[in-house]
């Protein structure tokens, strides 16, 4: 274990940028330096928490792969099904989709889930 | 501003070519520094008098219409009631440097959205933004497609949606990940299209809150007319409304400023025809196409093509639009 934590350094750079770089700076450098201080932020939840597993294992599942099977083979595998345009696949699949994709927003944009629809 | 030299020479000769011969650009900032589009603040100096004005230079990779449609279009545009920015000069290859540019002059109001949002104080301000903004696309609706420019491209009069979902389809597959959440939007718009409309027409295809000028509380010009093309009318209706473009102020579906009820009315007044079946199709399929529009600027990043941070961080917002479409589908 190495202290501190990469998701702390990560914390550490995101304060430095906003706190530090952003008054000091203007236009698309200004800019710039916002954005990459909300990257640093969605990547220190990232590496907390990567994927939903519960979601992801169930996708698996209902596509009969193995209980082993790899969750980005899951995802590609899924959306290879719903090419075919099958409707039953498509709504038994949304909820867990929906997971998914609220996983990835609370990672990229926690706020955004609480807004309205 | 002496960052571009090259572009001041480059505007200059464009004026030259288009009747301003003793026109000398001079530039004085830059307004935007977009991931299409370079929007420079110029003033054009021709003898005694100083005209200020906007030049808009294309730097991007993602197909457009061209410079000279695009301005032909805008005229077309301000014949029908729109408010638009008066082009001096459009080109699709500056001299000099190559790329599409149009000068337009300078019309009063703020672009940037959350400004926008702050300098309306009152809901009834808001309102009639919207009720303004749905004049204006029933004035671009109002454009006699047969006179619009031949570049532009167009839906498949017989089945608008089929083709649009099959262009749709293309774009997700030559992304380098895979998006089951935009392949069920996919889906689900196969499976529900929309009443037709009487007739395709001329859309802007971008009027959204970002690309409108709002001076004092009311419309001063609609920008950015380069995804203009031939579709049903109700797309620009449904991309106005898109959560994504209401920033933050999520119940005002219009632009974050308005309500539906005042965009309908407006539009219904100024002779649009309202069809909620289609509004709710397009809020759907644009939706969609931003999340895919999302994935292929972080995708270009991944590629090598970009080292913008702005086009990276594209790529980690996909999942907004992805929840915005599976609450679109699935309320």
């Amino acid at each position: 274990m190495i202290d501190p934590s990469a998701a702390a350094l990560l914390d550490a750079v995101a304060n430095a940028l906003t706190n530090q770089v952003v008054p000091a700076s203007t236009g698309s450098a200004q800019h710039s330096a916002r954005v990459a201080a909300n990257l640093c932020r969605i990547i220190a939840r990232e590496l907390e928490s990567p994927r939903d597993p519960v979601a992801t294992a169930e996708i698996g599942r209902l596509l009969g792969l193995p209980p082993d099977a790899d969750p980005d083979e899951a995802w590609s595998a899924l959306d290879k099904a719903l090419q075919t345009g099958d409707a039953e696949l498509a709504e038994v699949s949304l909820p867990l989709v929906r997971a998914v994709v609220e996983h990835e927003l609370s990672i990229t944009k926690p706020t955004y889930l609480d807004g309205a629809r | 501003m002496s960052t571009y030299p090259d572009h001041a020479a480059a505007l200059t000769a464009l004026l030259t070519e288009c009747g301003m011969p003793d026109a000398r650009v001079e530039i004085t900032g830059a307004a935007s520094l977009g991931a299409q589009r370079i929007t420079l603040l110029i003033d054009i100096h021709d003898g005694d008098v100083v005209t200020p004005a906007v030049a808009q230079i294309s730097t991007g990779v993602l197909g457009a219409v061209a410079a000279t449609d695009e301005a032909a279009l805008i005229r077309l545009a301000a014949e029908s009631g729109v408010p638009v920015p008066t082009v001096l000069a459009a080109t699709n290859h500056l001299p000099g440097a190559g790329q599409p540019a149009i000068v337009s002059a300078r019309v009063d109001g703020e672009s940037i959205p959350r400004r926008i949002l702050r300098g309306l104080s009152h809901q009834s301000d808001g309102d009639a933004l919207a009720a303004e903004c749905g004049s204006a696309l029933a004035g671009i609706h109002r454009i006699d497609p047969t006179n619009a420019p031949s570049g532009l491209p167009a839906l498949d009069a017989h089945d608008p949606y089929a083709s649009w979902c099959n262009q749709l389809e293309s774009d997700l597959g030559r992304l380098p990940v895979p998006h089951p959440a935009i392949r069920l939007g996919l889906n689900w718009l196969r499976r529900n299209k929309p009443s037709r409309p009487d007739a395709l027409t001329v859309v802007h295809g971008d009027l959204r809150n970002g690309n409108i000028l709002v001076h004092r509380g009311h419309l001063s010009a609609v920008l950015d007319w380069e995804l203009a093309h031939i579709s049903d009318p109700m797309e620009d209706l449904g991309y106005l409304c898109l959560r994504t473009w209401r920033f933050g102020n999520d119940s005002r579906v219009c632009g974050g400023f308005g309500s539906l009820e005042a965009l309908i009315n407006g539009y219904e007044s100024a002779g649009g025809t309202w069809r909620p079946d289609a509004f709710h199709w397009w809020m759907t399929a644009r939706t969609a196409w931003w999340a895919v529009g999302l994935a292929m600027q972080g995708a270009a990043f991944s590629a090598g093509l970009t080292d913008s941070i702005v086009l990276a961080a594209s790529g980690r917002r996909v999942p907004e639009l992805e929840y915005d479409l599976l609450n679109l589908i699935d309320p």
